[in-house]
C-alpha cells in the first residue's frame, strides 16, 4: 500500500506534471502527498530564495486545490538538490518519490536531468520519473 | 486511474519485486498489467517462459490477471522501450538492477537506459 508520496518540485513544467500525477495517485490510494522544493543554495539563504520557493509551493497548492486534493508542502535547504530530496524521503519514511525527468536547469537536448538521475540511482524507495 | 502498465522482468529478485509491486499497484488502482521479458536470442525462450510462469503465479496469488509477452531484441533496453511505445503503455515498472547487476552498481544499465529514453513515466523499484 502506498501511504506517503513525496513529489519533488522546482517550478519547471515537468515538475508540475509530476505533481499532477502525484495528486492523482494520492487520490487513488487515499495517500498523503507532500510537495518538496529543495532550495539548492549554500546557507545562509537570501530572502529572495525563500520567496521563490514559497511561490513554487503555493502554485502546487493551487493546483491541488483546483483538483480538490490535499497536498502538504515543504521547503528544504541543501546545496546538493538530489541529496535534499533523498534525505527528506528517508527521514519522512515515504513509500514513493515522484520526480520530473528534467528540472529547471535541464538543457532541452538532455533527456534526463542530473537531479532525477541521482534520485533514481540512490533512493531507498521506489522512484517514478515523469516526462 | 486506468493505466496500462508494462513490467520488465528478467528473473532477478529485484525484477520479481518490481512485478509484485506493479501487480499490487494495478489491483489497488484498477490498472492493467503486461509482463515483458526481452531476450537476446530464441535460445533463452525456455528460461523466459519459466520466469513468466512464476510471475503469473504471483499474479494469481495477489488476485489479479496479467498479460505476458516475450520479445527478441539484441539490446534489452531498446526492446523494453519499443514495446512501451508500440503497446501504448502509460508507465514502465522495473527493478533497479537486473541479473547482470553488480551489487555495488546502484542502478543497472538497463534501468538507467530505460529511465533516460522511455516516452512515458518509469518507476524503479528496489
Amino acid at each position: 500500500m502506498i501511504k506517503k508520496l513525496l513529489v519533488a518540485v522546482d517550478g519547471s513544467p515537468e515538475a508540475e506534471k509530476a505533481a499532477r500525477y502525484a495528486l492523482k495517485l494520492g487520490r487513488a490510494y487515499d495517500a498523503s502527498v507532500t510537495a518538496l522544493n529543495v532550495i539548492g543554495v549554500e546557507p545562509p539563504i537570501e530572502r529572495e530564495d525563500e520567496r521563490k520557493s514559497k511561490e513554487i509551493l503555493s502554485h502546487i497548492k493551487e493546483i491541488a486545490k483546483k483538483a480538490k486534493a490535499n497536498c502538504k508542502t515543504k521547503s528544504r535547504i541543501d546545496p546538493i538538490v538530489h541529496r535534499g530530496i533523498l534525505d527528506e524521503a528517508d527521514e519522512g519514511g515515504y513509500d514513493l518519490i515522484i520526480i520530473g525527468s528534467k528540472g529547471l536547469t535541464g538543457i532541452k537536448r538532455m533527456v534526463m536531468g542530473s537531479v532525477a538521475e541521482n534520485v533514481a540511482r540512490h533512493a531507498n524507495c521506489p522512484v517514478t520519473v515523469i516526462r | 486511474m486506468t493505466m496500462k502498465l508494462l513490467v520488465a522482468v528478467d528473473g532477478s529478485p529485484e525484477s520479481e519485486k518490481a512485478a509484485r509491486y506493479a501487480l499490487q499497484f494495478a489491483k489497488d488502482t484498477g490498472a492493467s498489467v503486461t509482463i515483458l521479458t526481452v531476450i537476446t536470442s530464441s535460445v533463452a525462450r525456455e528460461e523466459s517462459e519459466k520466469v513468466l510462469a512464476r510471475i503469473r503465479d504471483a499474479a494469481k496469488e495477489i488476485g489479479i490477471g496479467c498479460d505476458t509477452r516475450s520479445h527478441i531484441n539484441s539490446t534489452i533496453s531498446r526492446g523494453i522501450i519499443d514495446e512501451a511505445e508500440k503497446g501504448g503503455f502509460d508507465q514502465i515498472i522495473m527493478g533497479s538492477r537486473g541479473l547482470t547487476g553488480l551489487k555495488r552498481v546502484l542502478l543497472g544499465s538497463v534501468a538507467d537506459s530505460v529511465t533516460h529514453y522511455a516516452h512515458c513515466p518509469v518507476t524503479i523499484v528496489r
